[in-house]
Protein backbone atom coordinates (compact mmCIF):
# COMPACT_ATOMS: atom_id res chain seq x y z
CA UNK A 1 0.00 0.00 0.00
CA UNK A 2 1.22 3.41 -1.16
CA UNK A 3 1.95 6.02 1.43
CA UNK A 4 -0.61 8.87 1.75
CA UNK A 5 1.07 12.24 1.08
CA UNK A 6 -0.14 15.39 2.18
CA UNK A 7 -1.21 16.26 -1.36
CA UNK A 8 -3.49 13.63 -0.96
CA UNK A 9 -5.20 14.55 2.09
CA UNK A 10 -5.80 18.15 0.45
CA UNK A 11 -7.39 16.78 -2.12
CA UNK A 12 -9.73 14.78 -0.03
CA UNK A 13 -10.33 17.87 1.58
CA UNK A 14 -11.37 19.43 -1.83
CA UNK A 15 -13.79 17.46 -2.09
CA UNK A 16 -15.05 16.85 1.63
CA UNK A 17 -18.12 18.76 2.39
CA UNK A 18 -17.79 18.06 6.30
CA UNK A 19 -15.86 20.31 6.97
CA UNK A 20 -17.17 23.33 4.68
CA UNK A 21 -20.23 22.82 2.38
CA UNK A 22 -19.18 25.59 -0.12
CA UNK A 23 -17.47 23.97 -2.60
CA UNK A 24 -16.21 27.01 -3.86
CA UNK A 25 -14.70 28.17 -0.60
CA UNK A 26 -12.94 24.82 0.06
CA UNK A 27 -11.07 24.97 -3.22
CA UNK A 28 -10.20 28.47 -2.43
CA UNK A 29 -8.76 27.30 1.45
CA UNK A 30 -7.18 24.45 0.07
CA UNK A 31 -5.46 26.52 -2.39
CA UNK A 32 -4.79 29.33 0.18
CA UNK A 33 -3.21 26.25 2.53
CA UNK A 34 -0.33 24.98 -0.54
CA UNK A 35 0.85 28.30 -0.01
CA UNK A 36 0.74 28.63 3.96
CA UNK A 37 2.60 25.17 3.99
CA UNK A 38 5.40 26.37 2.02
CA UNK A 39 6.16 29.58 3.69
CA UNK A 40 5.81 28.76 7.40
CA UNK B 1 -17.15 68.64 6.23
CA UNK B 2 -16.01 66.22 3.67
CA UNK B 3 -18.34 62.68 3.53
CA UNK B 4 -15.86 59.49 3.89
CA UNK B 5 -16.14 58.74 0.31
CA UNK B 6 -15.24 61.87 -1.07
CA UNK B 7 -12.41 61.35 1.06
CA UNK B 8 -11.62 57.95 -0.34
CA UNK B 9 -12.09 58.64 -3.84
CA UNK B 10 -9.96 61.53 -3.41
CA UNK B 11 -6.94 60.48 -1.88
CA UNK B 12 -6.92 57.10 -4.51
CA UNK B 13 -6.83 60.06 -7.24
CA UNK B 14 -4.27 61.45 -5.44
CA UNK B 15 -1.78 58.13 -4.80
CA UNK B 16 -2.75 57.07 -8.65
CA UNK B 17 -1.86 60.16 -10.23
CA UNK B 18 1.56 60.45 -7.99
CA UNK B 19 2.38 56.92 -9.12
CA UNK B 20 1.98 57.93 -12.51
CA UNK B 21 4.17 60.49 -12.23
CA UNK B 22 2.01 63.60 -12.07
CA UNK B 23 1.31 65.85 -9.76
CA UNK B 24 -1.15 65.05 -7.35
CA UNK B 25 -3.37 67.44 -4.92
CA UNK B 26 -1.78 66.59 -1.56
CA UNK B 27 1.45 64.34 -1.01
CA UNK B 28 -0.41 60.71 0.09
CA UNK B 29 1.08 59.84 3.69
CA UNK B 30 1.14 55.41 3.58
CA UNK B 31 0.89 53.68 7.03
CA UNK B 32 3.95 50.94 7.42
CA UNK B 33 2.30 50.18 10.42
CA UNK B 34 2.56 46.23 11.71
CA UNK B 35 1.46 45.26 15.22
CA UNK B 36 2.36 48.20 16.58
CA UNK B 37 -1.65 49.08 15.66
CA UNK B 38 -1.97 46.36 18.15
CA UNK B 39 -0.05 48.42 20.90
CA UNK B 40 -1.40 51.85 19.99
CA UNK B 41 -4.86 50.14 21.28
CA UNK B 42 -3.14 48.59 24.79
CA UNK B 43 -4.39 45.20 23.16
CA UNK B 44 -1.95 42.10 22.96
CA UNK B 45 -1.47 40.22 19.80
CA UNK B 46 -2.29 37.08 21.46
CA UNK B 47 -5.67 38.30 22.47
CA UNK B 48 -6.04 39.15 18.71
CA UNK B 49 -4.66 35.78 17.44
CA UNK B 50 -7.42 33.96 19.86
CA UNK B 51 -10.25 36.48 19.24
CA UNK B 52 -10.02 37.40 15.53
CA UNK B 53 -13.58 39.15 16.40
CA UNK B 54 -11.57 41.81 18.13
CA UNK B 55 -9.36 42.54 15.90
CA UNK B 56 -10.74 45.22 13.19
CA UNK B 57 -11.40 47.91 16.14
CA UNK B 58 -8.74 47.43 17.56
CA UNK B 59 -6.40 47.53 14.81
CA UNK B 60 -7.68 50.72 13.22
CA UNK B 61 -8.07 52.96 16.32
CA UNK B 62 -4.54 55.07 15.70
CA UNK B 63 -6.48 56.49 12.70
CA UNK B 64 -8.65 58.13 14.94
CA UNK B 65 -5.39 59.83 16.20
CA UNK B 66 -2.46 59.68 13.63
CA UNK B 67 -3.41 61.18 9.50
CA UNK B 68 -2.59 58.73 7.06
CA UNK B 69 -4.13 58.33 3.39
CA UNK B 70 -3.60 54.92 3.09
CA UNK B 71 -1.72 51.37 4.28
CA UNK B 72 -0.20 48.65 3.50
CA UNK B 73 -1.00 46.15 6.02
CA UNK B 74 -4.50 45.30 7.29
CA UNK B 75 -4.87 43.64 10.46
CA UNK B 76 -2.17 40.42 10.71
CA UNK B 77 0.03 39.20 8.56
CA UNK B 78 0.95 36.10 9.77
CA UNK B 79 -1.73 33.17 10.90
CA UNK B 80 0.31 31.87 14.73
CA UNK B 81 -2.15 30.03 15.91
CA UNK B 82 -2.81 27.97 12.63
CA UNK B 83 1.37 27.21 12.38
CA UNK B 84 1.21 25.92 15.76
CA UNK B 85 -1.84 23.91 15.07
CA UNK B 86 0.90 21.95 13.13
CA UNK B 87 3.28 21.51 16.00
CA UNK B 88 5.42 24.43 14.33
CA UNK B 89 6.82 27.29 16.44
CA UNK B 90 8.66 29.10 13.40
CA UNK B 91 6.70 32.10 14.69
CA UNK B 92 5.80 33.58 17.91
CA UNK B 93 4.60 36.06 19.82
CA UNK B 94 7.39 38.45 21.25
CA UNK B 95 7.95 39.39 24.99
CA UNK B 96 6.64 42.85 24.30
CA UNK B 97 2.69 41.53 23.68
CA UNK B 98 2.80 43.07 20.11
CA UNK B 99 5.09 41.53 17.67
CA UNK B 100 5.41 38.59 15.60
CA UNK B 101 8.73 36.98 15.64
CA UNK B 102 10.15 34.66 13.41
CA UNK B 103 12.88 32.43 13.73
CA UNK B 104 14.10 30.46 10.56
CA UNK B 105 13.52 26.33 10.33
CA UNK B 106 14.86 25.85 6.68
CA UNK B 107 13.87 21.95 6.18
CA UNK B 108 15.59 21.99 2.89
CA UNK B 109 18.93 20.42 2.56
CA UNK B 110 21.84 21.17 0.12
CA UNK B 111 21.37 18.27 -1.67
CA UNK B 112 17.89 18.22 -1.78
CA UNK B 113 18.03 20.40 -5.38
CA UNK B 114 17.88 17.84 -7.73
CA UNK B 115 13.70 16.95 -5.96
CA UNK B 116 12.76 20.44 -5.75
CA UNK B 117 14.18 20.87 -9.26
CA UNK B 118 12.22 17.73 -10.74
CA UNK B 119 8.90 18.37 -8.86
CA UNK B 120 8.51 21.30 -6.55
CA UNK B 121 5.01 21.25 -5.48
CA UNK B 122 6.10 17.68 -4.73
CA UNK B 123 9.11 18.13 -2.78
CA UNK B 124 7.84 21.34 -0.98
CA UNK B 125 4.55 20.12 0.35
CA UNK B 126 4.96 16.29 0.57
CA UNK B 127 8.62 16.19 1.90
CA UNK B 128 9.14 19.52 3.45
CA UNK B 129 5.56 19.83 4.92
CA UNK B 130 6.31 16.60 7.01
CA UNK B 131 10.08 17.65 7.87
CA UNK B 132 8.96 20.89 9.10
CA UNK B 133 4.87 19.95 10.80
CA UNK B 134 5.09 17.21 13.35
CA UNK B 135 1.34 16.92 13.37
CA UNK B 136 1.68 16.00 9.78
CA UNK B 137 4.02 12.78 10.74
CA UNK B 138 1.69 11.45 12.34
CA UNK B 139 -1.24 8.62 11.30
CA UNK B 140 -2.96 10.76 7.91
CA UNK B 141 -6.54 10.19 10.41
CA UNK B 142 -4.57 12.61 12.42
CA UNK B 143 -2.73 14.85 10.16
CA UNK B 144 -6.43 15.20 7.93
CA UNK B 145 -7.81 16.70 11.25
CA UNK B 146 -5.46 18.90 11.66
CA UNK B 147 -5.18 20.32 8.22
CA UNK B 148 -9.17 21.16 8.61
CA UNK B 149 -8.38 22.52 11.41
CA UNK B 150 -5.53 25.11 9.97
CA UNK B 151 -8.14 25.72 6.73
CA UNK B 152 -10.97 26.59 9.23
CA UNK B 153 -8.13 28.92 11.24
CA UNK B 154 -7.11 30.27 7.90
CA UNK B 155 -10.58 31.24 6.65
CA UNK B 156 -11.06 33.33 10.47
CA UNK B 157 -7.93 35.00 10.19
CA UNK B 158 -8.42 36.15 6.40
CA UNK B 159 -12.10 37.31 7.52
CA UNK B 160 -10.94 39.30 10.40
CA UNK B 161 -8.11 41.06 7.94
CA UNK B 162 -10.65 42.01 5.45
CA UNK B 163 -12.96 43.70 7.97
CA UNK B 164 -10.26 45.92 9.15
CA UNK B 165 -9.69 46.76 5.68
CA UNK B 166 -13.33 47.06 4.89
CA UNK B 167 -13.19 49.56 8.35
CA UNK B 168 -10.34 51.31 7.49
CA UNK B 169 -12.12 52.55 4.23
CA UNK B 170 -15.46 52.68 5.63
CA UNK B 171 -15.03 54.60 8.37
CA UNK B 172 -11.54 56.35 8.15
CA UNK B 173 -11.99 56.96 3.97
CA UNK B 174 -8.35 54.97 4.25
CA UNK B 175 -7.26 53.60 0.84
CA UNK B 176 -6.17 49.93 1.31
CA UNK B 177 -3.09 50.35 -1.06
CA UNK B 178 -2.34 46.70 -1.82
CA UNK B 179 -5.03 43.30 -2.09
CA UNK B 180 -5.41 40.35 -4.51
CA UNK B 181 -1.90 39.59 -5.99
CA UNK B 182 2.02 39.42 -5.04
CA UNK B 183 5.07 39.46 -6.40
CA UNK B 184 7.26 37.18 -4.54
CA UNK B 185 10.46 35.87 -6.97
CA UNK B 186 11.41 32.28 -6.78
CA UNK B 187 14.89 33.15 -5.53
CA UNK B 188 13.45 34.60 -2.34
CA UNK B 189 11.42 31.97 -1.47
CA UNK B 190 13.91 29.91 -1.65
CA UNK B 191 15.98 32.07 0.88
CA UNK B 192 12.93 32.94 2.80
CA UNK B 193 11.60 29.67 3.10
CA UNK B 194 13.81 26.45 1.98
CA UNK B 195 17.15 27.04 2.50
CA UNK B 196 17.76 29.85 5.00
CA UNK B 197 20.11 33.25 4.98
CA UNK B 198 23.32 30.72 5.44
CA UNK B 199 22.43 27.48 3.03
CA UNK B 200 21.28 29.74 -0.05
CA UNK B 201 24.13 32.03 0.14
CA UNK B 202 26.36 29.22 0.47
CA UNK B 203 24.74 27.75 -2.32
CA UNK B 204 24.88 30.67 -4.61
CA UNK B 205 28.51 29.71 -4.26
CA UNK B 206 29.49 25.93 -4.45
CA UNK B 207 26.23 25.12 -6.35
CA UNK B 208 24.94 28.36 -8.44
CA UNK B 209 23.62 26.59 -11.47
CA UNK B 210 21.12 24.62 -8.72
CA UNK B 211 20.00 27.65 -7.42
CA UNK B 212 19.05 28.91 -11.28
CA UNK B 213 17.47 25.73 -12.16
CA UNK B 214 15.26 26.11 -8.49
CA UNK B 215 14.46 29.64 -9.17
CA UNK B 216 13.03 28.57 -12.74
CA UNK B 217 10.91 25.29 -11.51
CA UNK B 218 9.35 27.88 -9.09
CA UNK B 219 8.12 30.28 -11.52
CA UNK B 220 5.03 28.85 -12.94
CA UNK B 221 3.86 28.18 -9.41
CA UNK B 222 4.96 31.95 -7.80
CA UNK B 223 4.80 33.36 -11.38
CA UNK B 224 0.95 32.77 -11.43
CA UNK B 225 0.21 35.03 -7.97
CA UNK B 226 1.64 37.75 -9.93
CA UNK B 227 -1.10 37.08 -12.59
CA UNK B 228 -4.13 37.66 -10.26
CA UNK B 229 -4.48 41.45 -10.98
CA UNK B 230 -7.76 43.25 -11.07
CA UNK B 231 -7.25 45.91 -13.25
CA UNK B 232 -5.10 49.10 -12.55
CA UNK B 233 -5.53 49.34 -8.88
CA UNK B 234 -4.90 47.48 -5.82
CA UNK B 235 -1.24 47.39 -6.48
CA UNK B 236 0.54 44.31 -5.59
CA UNK B 237 3.34 43.60 -3.10
CA UNK B 238 6.86 42.32 -3.34
CA UNK B 239 9.06 42.03 -0.03
CA UNK B 240 12.48 41.36 -1.00
CA UNK B 241 14.57 39.93 1.55
CA UNK B 242 17.77 38.29 0.01
CA UNK B 243 18.93 40.67 -2.55
CA UNK B 244 20.77 43.28 -0.31
CA UNK B 245 23.30 40.39 0.29
CA UNK B 246 24.08 39.74 -3.34
CA UNK B 247 26.03 42.49 -5.14
CA UNK B 248 25.53 43.30 -8.46
CA UNK B 249 26.65 40.07 -10.48
CA UNK B 250 24.92 37.64 -8.53
CA UNK B 251 21.53 40.31 -8.58
CA UNK B 252 21.40 40.28 -11.85
CA UNK B 253 22.23 36.81 -12.75
CA UNK B 254 20.40 34.76 -10.20
CA UNK B 255 18.15 36.82 -8.46
CA UNK B 256 16.53 39.26 -11.36
CA UNK B 257 15.25 37.20 -14.26
CA UNK B 258 12.28 36.18 -11.81
CA UNK B 259 11.58 39.52 -10.34
CA UNK B 260 11.19 41.10 -13.54
CA UNK B 261 9.78 38.85 -15.17
CA UNK B 262 7.00 38.96 -12.32
CA UNK B 263 7.09 42.45 -12.05
CA UNK B 264 6.24 42.83 -16.00
CA UNK B 265 3.50 40.08 -15.49
CA UNK B 266 1.93 42.52 -13.70
CA UNK B 267 2.85 45.65 -15.57
CA UNK B 268 1.22 44.20 -18.79
CA UNK B 269 -1.80 43.26 -16.90
CA UNK B 270 -1.99 47.29 -16.08
CA UNK B 271 -1.13 47.44 -12.38
CA UNK B 272 2.21 48.16 -10.28
CA UNK B 273 4.02 46.44 -8.03
CA UNK B 274 5.34 47.99 -4.19
CA UNK B 275 8.77 46.38 -3.81
CA UNK B 276 9.63 47.04 -0.25
CA UNK B 277 13.31 46.48 -0.67
CA UNK B 278 14.92 45.57 2.69
CA UNK B 279 18.40 46.63 2.98
CA UNK B 280 20.62 48.65 0.53
CA UNK B 281 19.12 48.67 -3.13
CA UNK B 282 21.30 51.75 -4.66
CA UNK B 283 23.37 48.97 -6.55
CA UNK B 284 20.95 47.72 -8.49
CA UNK B 285 19.46 50.88 -9.46
CA UNK B 286 20.97 50.56 -13.33
CA UNK B 287 19.79 47.21 -13.63
CA UNK B 288 16.18 48.85 -12.62
CA UNK B 289 16.21 51.81 -14.53
CA UNK B 290 17.74 49.70 -17.70
CA UNK B 291 14.98 46.60 -17.61
CA UNK B 292 11.57 48.55 -15.71
CA UNK B 293 9.07 50.63 -17.39
CA UNK B 294 7.97 54.40 -16.66
CA UNK B 295 5.79 54.28 -13.64
CA UNK B 296 5.57 50.17 -12.99
CA UNK B 297 6.78 50.21 -9.35
CA UNK B 298 7.41 51.85 -6.03
CA UNK B 299 10.20 51.80 -4.47
CA UNK B 300 9.96 51.48 -0.58
CA UNK B 301 13.11 51.99 0.99
CA UNK B 302 14.56 51.12 3.68
CA UNK B 303 18.61 51.99 4.22
CA UNK B 304 18.82 53.43 0.95
CA UNK B 305 18.85 57.66 1.24
CA UNK B 306 15.33 58.75 -0.11
CA UNK B 307 16.71 62.02 -1.45
CA UNK B 308 19.35 60.67 -3.10
CA UNK B 309 17.13 58.14 -4.85
CA UNK B 310 14.62 60.51 -6.10
CA UNK B 311 17.28 62.02 -8.06
CA UNK B 312 18.88 58.69 -9.29
CA UNK B 313 15.59 57.28 -9.67
CA UNK B 314 12.37 59.16 -8.99
CA UNK B 315 11.92 60.06 -12.10
CA UNK B 316 10.73 56.84 -13.33
CA UNK B 317 9.72 54.73 -9.92
CA UNK B 318 7.18 56.17 -7.50
CA UNK B 319 9.87 56.55 -3.84
CA UNK B 320 7.90 55.60 -0.46
CA UNK B 321 10.01 56.83 1.99
CA UNK B 322 9.88 59.67 4.96
CA UNK B 323 11.48 60.51 8.12
CA UNK B 324 13.65 58.12 9.79
CA UNK B 325 12.08 55.22 12.68
CA UNK B 326 15.27 56.19 14.66
CA UNK B 327 14.76 60.11 13.72
CA UNK B 328 10.81 59.29 15.41
CA UNK B 329 11.97 57.28 18.16
CA UNK B 330 14.84 59.50 19.79
CA UNK B 331 14.32 62.64 18.25
CA UNK B 332 12.81 65.86 19.19
CA UNK B 333 9.70 67.42 17.40
CA UNK B 334 11.21 69.97 15.73
CA UNK B 335 13.41 67.55 14.82
CA UNK B 336 11.64 65.53 13.24
CA UNK B 337 9.56 68.53 11.67
CA UNK B 338 13.03 69.43 9.71
CA UNK B 339 13.92 66.19 8.53
CA UNK B 340 9.70 65.91 7.32
CA UNK B 341 10.50 69.21 5.52
CA UNK B 342 13.56 68.83 3.19
CA UNK B 343 12.14 65.17 2.07
CA UNK B 344 9.17 66.84 0.97
CA UNK B 345 10.98 70.01 -0.73
CA UNK B 346 13.40 67.24 -2.47
CA UNK B 347 11.00 64.86 -3.15
CA UNK B 348 7.64 66.01 -3.99
CA UNK B 349 7.76 67.80 -7.28
CA UNK B 350 6.38 66.37 -10.21
CA UNK B 351 4.99 63.79 -8.04
CA UNK B 352 6.31 59.74 -7.91
CA UNK B 353 6.17 60.07 -3.95
CA UNK B 354 4.49 58.70 -1.12
CA UNK B 355 5.66 59.60 2.27
CA UNK B 356 5.93 57.14 4.80
CA UNK B 357 8.31 55.54 7.11
CA UNK B 358 11.93 53.24 6.09
CA UNK B 359 10.50 50.45 8.61
CA UNK B 360 7.13 49.31 9.72
CA UNK B 361 5.96 49.68 13.20
CA UNK B 362 6.02 46.35 15.24
CA UNK B 363 6.24 46.94 18.83
CA UNK B 364 4.52 49.92 20.72
CA UNK B 365 8.23 51.23 22.13
CA UNK B 366 9.29 51.87 17.87
CA UNK B 367 8.82 55.71 18.00
CA UNK B 368 7.04 58.08 20.20
CA UNK B 369 3.91 58.54 18.95
CA UNK B 370 3.45 62.54 19.31
CA UNK B 371 6.12 62.92 17.21
CA UNK B 372 4.59 61.01 14.26
CA UNK B 373 1.13 62.66 14.49
CA UNK B 374 3.29 66.10 14.53
CA UNK B 375 4.92 64.72 11.37
CA UNK B 376 1.70 63.32 9.81
CA UNK B 377 -0.12 66.18 10.31
CA UNK B 378 2.61 68.82 9.53
CA UNK B 379 3.15 66.90 5.68
CA UNK B 380 -0.48 66.78 5.31
CA UNK B 381 -1.06 70.78 5.40
CA UNK B 382 2.42 71.29 4.06
CA UNK B 383 2.78 68.97 0.97
CA UNK B 384 -0.07 70.42 -0.60
CA UNK B 385 0.96 71.14 -4.19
Amino acid sequence: MSEVTIMDLLDKMKNDDSWCNDSAKRIALVNKMIFFLIEN
Amino acid sequence: MVNTQELHDARLADIKATCNHKEPKIVPILANVLTWAIGYANANTNEMLDHPEKLPETFTKFFNDVYFDTNFVNGLTTPVRAIERLGSNSFFVSEDGHTIQHQEHCEMKEDDYPQLIADPMNFMINILGKRKFPELRKSPEEAYKALIDVALNLDAFGAANAKCAQLAKEKYGIINLLGGFKVYPPVDVIFDRLRGFKGTLTDMRRQKENVIKAGEALYPIYGKLATYVNGDFPYGPSTLHCPTYLGPKKFEEIFWPGMRDEIMEVYNRGSKTLLVMEGTWEPYYEIMLRDLPQSSVLCALEADDVIKAKKLIGDKFTIVGGVLTNTLRYGTRQECLDEAKKIVDECAPGGGFIFSMEKCLCTYGDIKTENLIAVNQFVHEYGKY
